[in-house]
């Protein structure tokens, strides 16, 4: 903690090098959000580079109150969201109409399919997780390849923990369920 | 739970290492039931993947370009934010209260009772208030009707803010 009071410190007095520093340290986490939650190749390095300006002129708000990076987190996270407004991206619970559960609207909104069949292992992972709603997909990033808890991922997508139990758990089972549709159990 | 197979759920929190009370009977069974083990294999196969850092390249370079694009003096810098929200808030808060006063009890009144500092102050604000006017009115603006219009606006905006934020909250996106 004291560490980031003092690269904030050095970032707020004009250090050129500590902000260099910061976004190398945070850049993997913004893109994971970003890259999860932005399917337009052409936007989404542009949508990191704002993050970080973003970050930049805000960061004498921080307040310690919450670790760094989940108030990174958090800004990426909004970020989006108004990328995602602004491209007229309809909200999930828009589509959910009254008596449709929450699978059968993910299931609907899923893209049709245009995987190859020769595509490696992690090719055909990352074409099921782009079939996924934006929050599940981002869900299961911050999960498995940041190793953040329930707490801090709700912290950054003001989700209840629950919740983000919840859509965790379902992202999961859905990736594994249409997986297992089109390969075999050894092909996992 | 030899009899009933392991709801997905429990074999994903197993998976992930999350030891609840029932773990060693959940563990005794995904040992004896295949088709449970099966399952947990599946999970852990997937797990392995998600847990691979790939597809998320930024260019080489990008820290320093994002670097350079804030360093103050350089074109399109941005000088890092002093003024905090609160602050602001802090300041405008107070300020549009005492106008709210000066409008409710009348001004004219108040300033009258300051002596010569309130009569020059009175003068000065009339003057800005006349000025104003004119100057809509030579624009074919009714002063009234503007700030009205601009009050409105300052609600719709303020509305807007408020109801995205508390929708962001909660938002489920598909994007």
């Amino acid at each position: 903690m004291a560490d980031s009071h003092l690269e904030i410190e050095q970032i707020l007095a004009g250090d050129h090098k500590a902000f260099e520093a910061f976004v190398k340290r945070y850049q993997r986490l913004v893109s994971h959000i970003v890259f999860r939650m932005i399917r337009n190749d052409e936007d989404r390095r542009d949508i990191c580079q704002d993050v970080f300006i973003k970050i930049h002129r805000s960061l004498s708000s921080f307040r310690h109150e919450s670790k760094l990076s989940t108030w990174i987190g958090r800004v990426a996270y909004n970020r989006c969201l108004n990328y995602l407004e602004k491209k007229k991206v309809p909200l999930y619970e828009d589509l959910c109409n009254e008596g449709e559960t929450v699978d059968s609207v993910i299931g609907s909104a899923v893209r049709p399919d245009e995987y190859a069949e020769d595509q490696d292992r992690s090719a055909r992972l990352r074409h099921e997780i782009a079939g996924l709603p934006a929050q599940f997909r981002t869900i299961v990033t911050l999960y498995h390849l940041d190793e953040m808890t329930y707490l801090e991922i709700g912290d950054i997508m003001k989700l209840p923990e629950g919740t983000v139990k919840s859509y965790l758990f379902r992202a999961r089972q859905l990736l594994k369920e249409r997986l297992l549709a089109k390969y075999q159990p050894e092909e996992l | 739970m030899k009899s009933v197979h392991a709801t997905e759920e429990q074999i994903q929190a197993y998976v992930d290492g999350i030891i609840g009370e029932d773990f060693a009977l959940l563990s005794e069974h995904i040992e004896n039931c295949e088709q449970c083990r099966e399952t947990m294999h599946q999970y852990r196969a997937l797990f392995g993947e998600l847990a691979d850092d790939t597809g998320f390249e930024l260019p080489a370079g990008f820290a320093r370009t994002v670097a350079a694009q804030v360093e103050v003096g350089k074109d399109g810098a941005v000088a890092p934010e002093r003024w905090s929200p609160a602050v602001l808030f802090a300041i405008l808060g107070p300020a549009l209260m005492a106008a709210i006063t000066f409008y409710i009890l009348g001004y004219e009144s108040l300033l009258s009772g300051l002596g010569d500092f309130g009569q020059t102050m009175l003068g000065n604000i009339d003057a800005m208030f006349t000025g104003c006017a004119t100057y809509l009115q030579r624009l074919g603006l009714r002063p009234d009707l503007f700030l009205f219009t601009m009050l409105v606006l300052l609600v719709i905006s303020g509305l807007d803010r408020l109801l995205r934020t508390l929708r962001h909250g909660k938002a489920m996106l598909l994007a």
